[in-house]
Protein backbone atom coordinates (compact mmCIF):
# COMPACT_ATOMS: atom_id res chain seq x y z
CA UNK A 1 0.00 0.00 0.00
CA UNK A 2 1.61 3.56 -1.06
CA UNK A 3 0.21 6.23 0.42
CA UNK A 4 0.68 10.25 -0.10
CA UNK A 5 -0.50 12.61 2.51
CA UNK A 6 -0.61 16.86 3.05
CA UNK A 7 -1.21 17.97 6.16
CA UNK A 8 -1.95 22.09 6.89
CA UNK A 9 -2.80 23.48 10.03
CA UNK A 10 -3.66 27.71 10.46
CA UNK A 11 -0.20 28.25 12.02
CA UNK A 12 1.81 26.31 10.12
CA UNK A 13 4.21 25.69 12.29
CA UNK A 14 3.25 22.88 14.65
CA UNK A 15 0.57 20.85 13.94
CA UNK A 16 1.28 20.69 10.10
CA UNK A 17 4.57 19.11 11.53
CA UNK A 18 3.77 16.47 14.34
CA UNK A 19 0.78 14.94 12.01
CA UNK A 20 3.34 14.42 9.53
CA UNK A 21 5.38 12.90 12.08
CA UNK A 22 2.64 10.77 13.75
CA UNK A 23 1.62 9.84 10.16
CA UNK A 24 4.85 8.38 8.89
CA UNK A 25 5.05 6.54 12.72
CA UNK A 26 1.61 4.96 11.90
CA UNK A 27 2.48 4.05 8.23
CA UNK A 28 5.85 2.52 10.03
CA UNK A 29 3.75 0.59 12.46
CA UNK A 30 1.13 -0.92 9.87
CA UNK A 31 4.02 -1.56 7.62
CA UNK A 32 2.85 0.93 4.75
CA UNK A 33 4.71 3.39 2.75
CA UNK A 34 4.24 6.98 2.86
CA UNK A 35 5.21 10.24 1.76
CA UNK A 36 3.86 13.63 3.72
CA UNK A 37 4.17 16.52 2.15
CA UNK A 38 3.75 20.16 4.48
CA UNK A 39 1.81 23.28 3.50
CA UNK A 40 3.03 25.01 6.90
CA UNK A 41 4.17 28.86 6.76
CA UNK A 42 7.35 27.93 4.88
CA UNK A 43 4.72 27.19 2.12
CA UNK A 44 4.82 23.25 0.48
CA UNK A 45 7.40 21.35 1.38
CA UNK A 46 8.84 17.79 0.75
CA UNK A 47 6.29 18.04 -2.56
CA UNK A 48 4.48 15.13 -3.76
CA UNK A 49 5.69 14.85 -7.30
CA UNK A 50 3.38 13.59 -10.05
CA UNK A 51 5.75 10.49 -10.34
CA UNK A 52 4.78 9.60 -6.03
CA UNK A 53 1.04 10.22 -7.05
CA UNK A 54 1.04 7.67 -9.62
CA UNK A 55 1.86 5.09 -7.17
CA UNK A 56 -0.24 6.05 -4.65
CA UNK A 57 -3.42 4.03 -3.41
CA UNK A 58 -4.68 6.79 -0.89
CA UNK A 59 -4.58 10.10 -0.63
CA UNK A 60 -4.68 11.41 3.22
CA UNK A 61 -5.04 14.90 3.34
CA UNK A 62 -5.09 16.44 7.17
CA UNK A 63 -6.25 19.66 7.00
CA UNK A 64 -7.47 22.44 8.59
CA UNK A 65 -6.94 25.05 5.28
CA UNK A 66 -7.18 24.96 1.95
CA UNK A 67 -4.38 23.53 0.20
CA UNK A 68 -2.49 24.48 -2.58
CA UNK A 69 -2.16 22.78 -6.19
CA UNK A 70 -5.23 20.40 -4.30
CA UNK A 71 -6.49 19.58 -8.55
CA UNK A 72 -3.66 16.96 -8.36
CA UNK A 73 -5.51 14.57 -6.61
CA UNK A 74 -8.38 14.38 -8.99
CA UNK A 75 -9.65 11.16 -9.72
CA UNK A 76 -7.31 9.79 -6.76
CA UNK A 77 -9.23 8.03 -3.49
CA UNK A 78 -8.96 10.77 -0.78
CA UNK A 79 -9.52 10.41 2.49
CA UNK A 80 -10.09 14.04 4.71
CA UNK A 81 -9.61 14.55 8.29
CA UNK A 82 -9.02 17.71 10.33
CA UNK A 83 -5.34 17.59 11.49
CA UNK A 84 -5.77 17.07 14.67
CA UNK A 85 -6.82 13.75 13.95
CA UNK A 86 -3.72 12.82 12.99
CA UNK A 87 -1.91 14.26 15.65
CA UNK A 88 -3.55 12.60 18.12
CA UNK A 89 -4.18 9.09 16.60
CA UNK A 90 -2.47 8.56 13.30
CA UNK A 91 -3.14 5.16 13.14
CA UNK A 92 -6.55 5.26 13.11
CA UNK A 93 -6.76 7.84 10.89
CA UNK A 94 -4.88 5.43 8.00
CA UNK A 95 -6.60 2.03 9.25
CA UNK A 96 -9.81 4.20 8.57
CA UNK A 97 -9.20 5.55 4.84
CA UNK A 98 -7.84 1.92 4.20
CA UNK A 99 -10.72 0.56 5.05
CA UNK A 100 -12.80 3.14 3.32
CA UNK A 101 -11.09 2.40 0.25
CA UNK B 1 -21.41 23.47 5.95
CA UNK B 2 -19.86 24.58 9.56
CA UNK B 3 -16.80 22.73 8.95
CA UNK B 4 -16.34 24.37 5.10
CA UNK B 5 -17.05 27.74 6.53
CA UNK B 6 -14.50 26.73 9.09
CA UNK B 7 -11.59 25.81 6.92
CA UNK B 8 -12.39 29.09 4.85
CA UNK B 9 -11.83 31.33 8.44
CA UNK B 10 -8.71 29.40 9.05
CA UNK B 11 -7.26 29.72 5.84
CA UNK B 12 -7.78 33.49 5.84
CA UNK B 13 -6.61 33.46 9.76
CA UNK B 14 -3.24 31.79 8.58
CA UNK B 15 -2.48 34.01 6.00
CA UNK B 16 -2.91 36.82 8.23
CA UNK B 17 -0.74 35.41 11.08
CA UNK B 18 2.92 36.20 9.87
CA UNK B 19 0.98 40.29 9.02
CA UNK B 20 -0.11 40.99 12.48
CA UNK B 21 3.35 39.62 14.16
CA UNK B 22 5.24 41.31 11.80
CA UNK B 23 3.23 44.49 12.72
CA UNK B 24 2.84 43.68 16.12
CA UNK B 25 6.54 44.04 16.80
CA UNK B 26 7.28 47.17 14.98
CA UNK B 27 4.60 48.66 16.79
CA UNK B 28 6.18 47.43 20.51
CA UNK B 29 9.48 48.10 19.19
CA UNK B 30 8.70 51.72 18.61
CA UNK B 31 6.70 52.38 22.04
CA UNK B 32 9.50 50.80 23.74
CA UNK B 33 12.27 53.41 21.68
CA UNK B 34 9.45 55.96 22.47
CA UNK B 35 7.09 57.50 20.44
CA UNK B 36 8.69 60.91 20.86
CA UNK B 37 12.10 59.84 19.30
CA UNK B 38 12.15 59.79 15.59
CA UNK B 39 13.41 55.93 15.05
CA UNK B 40 10.41 55.47 17.78
CA UNK B 41 8.04 57.28 15.60
CA UNK B 42 8.78 56.05 12.32
CA UNK B 43 8.63 52.36 13.93
CA UNK B 44 5.24 53.14 15.44
CA UNK B 45 4.04 54.21 11.95
CA UNK B 46 5.44 50.91 9.87
CA UNK B 47 3.62 48.61 12.72
CA UNK B 48 0.60 50.24 12.26
CA UNK B 49 0.73 50.69 8.63
CA UNK B 50 1.21 46.97 8.43
CA UNK B 51 -1.08 46.02 11.02
CA UNK B 52 -3.53 47.74 8.78
CA UNK B 53 -2.96 44.96 6.54
CA UNK B 54 -5.03 42.57 9.07
CA UNK B 55 -8.83 42.92 7.66
CA UNK B 56 -7.86 42.95 4.10
CA UNK B 57 -5.43 40.13 4.63
CA UNK B 58 -8.07 38.25 6.20
CA UNK B 59 -11.07 39.08 3.90
CA UNK B 60 -8.71 38.19 0.79
CA UNK B 61 -7.57 35.08 1.72
CA UNK B 62 -10.97 34.10 3.10
CA UNK B 63 -12.55 34.59 -0.34
CA UNK B 64 -9.42 33.05 -1.80
CA UNK B 65 -10.26 30.07 0.00
CA UNK B 66 -13.92 30.07 -1.03
CA UNK B 67 -13.29 31.12 -4.82
CA UNK B 68 -9.26 30.67 -5.53
CA UNK B 69 -7.40 33.35 -7.54
CA UNK B 70 -9.85 35.46 -8.71
CA UNK B 71 -11.27 35.59 -5.09
CA UNK B 72 -8.18 37.08 -3.87
CA UNK B 73 -8.99 40.92 -5.74
CA UNK B 74 -12.43 41.19 -4.39
CA UNK B 75 -11.32 39.83 -1.18
CA UNK B 76 -8.40 42.33 -0.60
CA UNK B 77 -11.04 45.14 -1.94
CA UNK B 78 -13.84 44.35 0.62
CA UNK B 79 -11.37 44.10 3.27
CA UNK B 80 -10.32 47.47 2.65
CA UNK B 81 -13.85 48.66 2.87
CA UNK B 82 -14.49 47.05 5.89
CA UNK B 83 -12.05 48.47 7.81
CA UNK B 84 -12.68 51.99 6.23
CA UNK B 85 -16.29 51.92 7.25
CA UNK B 86 -15.01 51.15 10.75
CA UNK B 87 -16.12 47.17 11.10
CA UNK B 88 -12.77 45.72 11.75
CA UNK B 89 -12.50 42.36 11.99
CA UNK B 90 -15.40 40.86 12.12
CA UNK B 91 -16.64 42.78 9.00
CA UNK B 92 -13.74 41.65 7.76
CA UNK B 93 -14.63 38.04 8.06
CA UNK B 94 -18.19 38.67 6.73
CA UNK B 95 -17.21 40.59 3.54
CA UNK B 96 -14.61 37.88 3.30
CA UNK B 97 -17.32 34.97 2.68
CA UNK B 98 -19.14 37.48 0.61
CA UNK B 99 -16.78 38.36 -1.76
CA UNK B 100 -15.70 34.72 -2.14
CA UNK B 101 -19.60 33.65 -2.76
CA UNK B 102 -20.22 36.29 -5.42
CA UNK B 103 -16.84 35.40 -6.85
CA UNK B 104 -18.20 32.31 -7.42
CA UNK B 105 -21.16 33.22 -8.92
CA UNK B 106 -19.50 35.48 -11.07
CA UNK B 107 -17.59 33.05 -12.41
CA UNK B 108 -20.61 31.05 -14.04
CA UNK B 109 -21.74 33.80 -15.81
CA UNK B 110 -22.09 32.27 -19.85
CA UNK B 111 -19.23 33.77 -22.21
CA UNK B 112 -18.04 33.54 -25.77
CA UNK B 113 -15.10 32.36 -25.68
CA UNK B 114 -13.73 35.30 -27.79
CA UNK B 115 -14.41 37.70 -25.47
CA UNK B 116 -14.09 34.76 -21.85
CA UNK B 117 -10.72 36.79 -21.45
CA UNK B 118 -11.92 39.72 -19.89
CA UNK B 119 -14.56 37.25 -17.57
CA UNK B 120 -10.97 37.33 -15.15
CA UNK B 121 -9.25 40.98 -15.60
CA UNK B 122 -12.36 42.50 -15.51
CA UNK B 123 -16.01 40.84 -15.14
CA UNK B 124 -15.32 39.26 -12.30
CA UNK B 125 -12.93 42.41 -9.58
CA UNK B 126 -15.44 45.00 -11.02
CA UNK B 127 -18.74 43.49 -10.25
CA UNK B 128 -17.40 41.66 -7.73
CA UNK B 129 -15.87 44.16 -5.91
CA UNK B 130 -18.98 46.60 -6.29
CA UNK B 131 -21.14 43.87 -5.19
CA UNK B 132 -18.90 43.50 -2.16
CA UNK B 133 -19.14 47.46 -1.70
CA UNK B 134 -22.51 47.57 -1.54
CA UNK B 135 -23.13 44.41 0.81
CA UNK B 136 -20.16 45.95 3.09
CA UNK B 137 -21.78 49.29 3.17
CA UNK B 138 -25.02 47.80 4.43
CA UNK B 139 -24.09 45.74 6.59
CA UNK B 140 -21.67 48.50 8.19
CA UNK B 141 -24.66 50.59 9.27
CA UNK B 142 -25.21 48.07 12.22
CA UNK B 143 -22.20 46.57 12.60
CA UNK B 144 -19.99 49.53 12.60
CA UNK B 145 -22.18 51.21 15.60
CA UNK B 146 -22.16 47.59 17.05
CA UNK B 147 -18.11 47.56 16.92
CA UNK B 148 -17.88 50.98 18.52
CA UNK B 149 -19.86 50.03 21.49
CA UNK B 150 -17.95 46.75 21.51
CA UNK B 151 -14.54 48.86 21.49
CA UNK B 152 -16.15 51.78 24.56
CA UNK B 153 -17.08 49.01 26.54
CA UNK B 154 -13.84 46.82 26.43
CA UNK B 155 -11.71 50.31 27.28
CA UNK B 156 -13.50 50.93 30.00
CA UNK B 157 -13.57 48.27 31.24
CA UNK B 158 -11.43 48.05 34.90
CA UNK B 159 -11.33 45.96 38.20
CA UNK B 160 -13.71 43.12 38.41
CA UNK B 161 -14.46 43.04 35.05
CA UNK B 162 -11.26 42.60 33.77
CA UNK B 163 -10.51 40.08 36.41
CA UNK B 164 -13.24 38.44 34.42
CA UNK B 165 -12.70 39.18 31.59
CA UNK B 166 -8.85 37.51 31.64
CA UNK B 167 -10.44 34.71 33.42
CA UNK B 168 -13.01 33.81 31.08
CA UNK B 169 -10.69 34.06 27.69
CA UNK B 170 -7.67 32.14 29.50
CA UNK B 171 -9.92 29.34 30.60
CA UNK B 172 -11.69 29.21 27.20
CA UNK B 173 -7.95 29.09 25.57
CA UNK B 174 -6.90 26.46 27.82
CA UNK B 175 -10.17 23.96 28.31
CA UNK B 176 -9.85 22.24 25.07
CA UNK B 177 -6.28 23.31 24.23
CA UNK B 178 -5.86 23.95 20.74
CA UNK B 179 -9.94 22.55 20.17
CA UNK B 180 -12.94 24.95 18.96
CA UNK B 181 -13.23 26.84 22.30
CA UNK B 182 -9.64 27.92 22.26
CA UNK B 183 -10.28 28.92 18.59
CA UNK B 184 -13.26 30.64 19.43
CA UNK B 185 -11.61 32.86 22.29
CA UNK B 186 -8.46 33.61 19.89
CA UNK B 187 -10.76 34.87 17.38
CA UNK B 188 -12.34 37.18 19.87
CA UNK B 189 -8.85 38.72 20.97
CA UNK B 190 -7.65 39.46 17.50
CA UNK B 191 -10.85 40.89 17.10
CA UNK B 192 -10.53 43.45 20.29
CA UNK B 193 -6.10 43.29 18.48
CA UNK B 194 -7.60 44.90 15.11
CA UNK B 195 -9.21 47.72 17.37
CA UNK B 196 -6.11 48.56 18.87
CA UNK B 197 -7.44 46.98 22.11
CA UNK B 198 -4.47 45.08 23.85
CA UNK B 199 -5.54 43.59 27.26
CA UNK B 200 -7.15 39.89 25.71
CA UNK B 201 -5.08 39.19 23.93
CA UNK B 202 -2.38 39.48 27.20
CA UNK B 203 -5.31 36.85 28.63
CA UNK B 204 -4.41 34.52 25.52
CA UNK B 205 -0.89 34.60 26.05
CA UNK B 206 -1.83 32.91 29.76
CA UNK B 207 -4.38 30.89 28.09
CA UNK B 208 -1.70 28.70 25.53
CA UNK B 209 1.32 28.97 27.41
CA UNK B 210 -0.11 27.68 31.53
CA UNK B 211 -0.99 24.89 30.96
CA UNK B 212 2.11 23.02 29.16
CA UNK B 213 4.33 24.88 31.56
CA UNK B 214 2.22 24.07 34.36
CA UNK B 215 2.19 20.45 33.82
CA UNK B 216 6.07 19.98 32.83
CA UNK B 217 6.78 21.55 35.91
CA UNK B 218 4.58 19.03 37.65
CA UNK B 219 6.42 16.09 36.01
CA UNK B 220 9.62 17.19 37.92
CA UNK B 221 8.15 18.03 41.11
CA UNK B 222 6.04 14.60 41.26
CA UNK B 223 8.13 11.99 39.22
CA UNK B 224 6.42 9.63 40.57
CA UNK B 225 3.21 10.48 39.36
CA UNK B 226 3.59 10.32 35.79
CA UNK B 227 4.47 7.92 33.49
CA UNK B 228 8.02 7.55 31.34
CA UNK B 229 6.48 8.87 28.02
CA UNK B 230 4.74 11.57 30.39
CA UNK B 231 7.86 12.61 31.59
CA UNK B 232 9.80 12.28 28.21
CA UNK B 233 7.06 14.97 26.83
CA UNK B 234 8.02 17.18 29.24
CA UNK B 235 10.49 19.04 27.77
CA UNK B 236 8.76 18.91 24.04
CA UNK B 237 5.32 20.35 25.90
CA UNK B 238 8.12 23.28 27.45
CA UNK B 239 9.55 24.11 24.58
CA UNK B 240 6.29 24.12 22.55
CA UNK B 241 4.57 25.96 25.12
CA UNK B 242 7.05 28.81 24.49
CA UNK B 243 6.07 28.97 21.21
CA UNK B 244 2.29 29.58 22.07
CA UNK B 245 1.48 25.91 21.46
CA UNK B 246 -0.89 24.79 24.14
CA UNK B 247 -1.15 20.58 22.51
CA UNK B 248 1.60 19.59 24.40
CA UNK B 249 0.00 19.88 27.03
CA UNK B 250 -3.13 17.47 25.58
CA UNK B 251 -1.21 13.70 26.37
CA UNK B 252 -1.49 14.54 30.12
CA UNK B 253 -5.22 14.92 29.46
CA UNK B 254 -5.27 12.24 27.35
CA UNK B 255 -4.03 9.86 30.65
CA UNK B 256 -6.12 11.66 33.18
CA UNK B 257 -8.78 13.90 31.63
CA UNK B 258 -10.83 14.60 34.98
CA UNK B 259 -7.47 15.69 36.83
CA UNK B 260 -6.07 17.89 34.20
CA UNK B 261 -8.71 19.65 32.09
CA UNK B 262 -10.47 21.38 35.02
CA UNK B 263 -7.37 22.36 36.80
CA UNK B 264 -6.01 24.03 33.47
CA UNK B 265 -9.32 25.55 32.73
CA UNK B 266 -9.55 26.96 35.90
CA UNK B 267 -5.91 27.72 37.06
CA UNK B 268 -5.07 29.49 33.48
CA UNK B 269 -8.06 31.28 33.91
CA UNK B 270 -6.85 32.65 37.27
CA UNK B 271 -3.66 33.75 35.75
CA UNK B 272 -5.03 35.54 32.97
CA UNK B 273 -7.52 37.46 35.61
CA UNK B 274 -4.45 38.50 37.90
CA UNK B 275 -2.73 39.75 34.43
CA UNK B 276 -5.44 41.46 33.14
CA UNK B 277 -6.22 43.36 36.41
CA UNK B 278 -2.63 44.04 37.20
CA UNK B 279 -2.64 45.86 33.61
CA UNK B 280 -0.70 43.72 31.35
CA UNK B 281 -1.80 44.01 27.40
CA UNK B 282 -0.28 42.35 24.71
CA UNK B 283 -0.14 44.10 21.52
CA UNK B 284 0.93 41.04 19.20
CA UNK B 285 -0.32 38.03 18.91
CA UNK B 286 0.48 35.17 20.82
CA UNK B 287 1.29 32.96 18.00
CA UNK B 288 4.81 33.75 18.97
CA UNK B 289 4.74 32.50 22.38
CA UNK B 290 6.95 33.44 25.61
CA UNK B 291 9.68 34.94 23.39
CA UNK B 292 7.59 38.13 22.16
CA UNK B 293 7.29 38.88 26.06
CA UNK B 294 9.36 41.72 25.98
CA UNK B 295 7.21 43.56 23.40
CA UNK B 296 4.11 43.28 25.72
CA UNK B 297 3.05 46.41 27.65
CA UNK B 298 3.85 45.70 31.80
CA UNK B 299 5.77 42.12 31.10
CA UNK B 300 6.29 41.91 34.74
CA UNK B 301 2.39 41.43 35.35
CA UNK B 302 1.87 39.21 32.45
CA UNK B 303 4.53 36.84 33.94
CA UNK B 304 3.19 37.32 36.98
CA UNK B 305 -0.18 36.20 36.15
CA UNK B 306 1.55 32.96 34.08
CA UNK B 307 3.61 32.13 37.23
CA UNK B 308 0.42 32.13 39.29
CA UNK B 309 -1.04 29.77 36.59
CA UNK B 310 1.78 27.29 36.13
CA UNK B 311 2.18 26.88 39.81
CA UNK B 312 -1.55 26.51 40.69
CA UNK B 313 -1.34 24.17 37.99
CA UNK B 314 1.61 21.86 39.03
CA UNK B 315 0.58 21.66 42.14
CA UNK B 316 -2.97 20.88 42.26
CA UNK B 317 -2.13 18.26 39.49
CA UNK B 318 0.25 16.44 41.43
CA UNK B 319 -2.13 16.45 44.42
CA UNK B 320 -4.73 15.17 42.50
CA UNK B 321 -2.67 12.30 40.88
CA UNK B 322 -1.86 9.28 42.30
CA UNK B 323 0.73 6.76 41.46
CA UNK B 324 -2.22 3.84 40.18
CA UNK B 325 -2.84 6.52 37.41
CA UNK B 326 0.28 5.61 35.54
CA UNK B 327 0.15 3.59 32.44
CA UNK B 328 3.02 3.36 30.05
CA UNK B 329 1.74 3.63 26.53
CA UNK B 330 4.30 4.60 23.74
CA UNK B 331 2.08 6.44 21.12
CA UNK B 332 0.60 8.94 23.73
CA UNK B 333 3.65 11.38 23.85
CA UNK B 334 4.27 13.50 21.14
CA UNK B 335 7.68 13.35 19.43
CA UNK B 336 8.22 16.82 18.14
Amino acid sequence: MNIVAVTACPAGVAHTYMAKKGLEKAARKLGYKIKVETQGSMGIENKIEAKDLEKADIVILAVDTKIEKASRFDGKFIHEVPVAAAVKNAVKVIEDAVAKL
Amino acid sequence: MWNKAKKHLMTGVSYMIPVVVAGGILLSLGVIIGEKTAVGEQLVNFGVWTLGLMVPMIAGYISYSIADRPGIAVGLASGVFAAELGTGYIGGILVGFFAGWITNQLKKIPMHTNIAVIKPIMIIPVLGIGASAIFMWLISIPLAPAMTGLENWLNTMSGSNLLILGFIISAMMAFDMGGPVNKIALAFCYATLAEGIYAPMAACWIGIMAAPFGLSLSTLLFPKKFSKSEKGNAIPAALMGSLGITEGAIPYAVATPLKVIPVITIGSGIGGGIALLLGAEAPIPAAIGIWGLPFVHSPFMLLLGLIIAVVIIAFTVGFLRKESDIYDNEDAGLSF
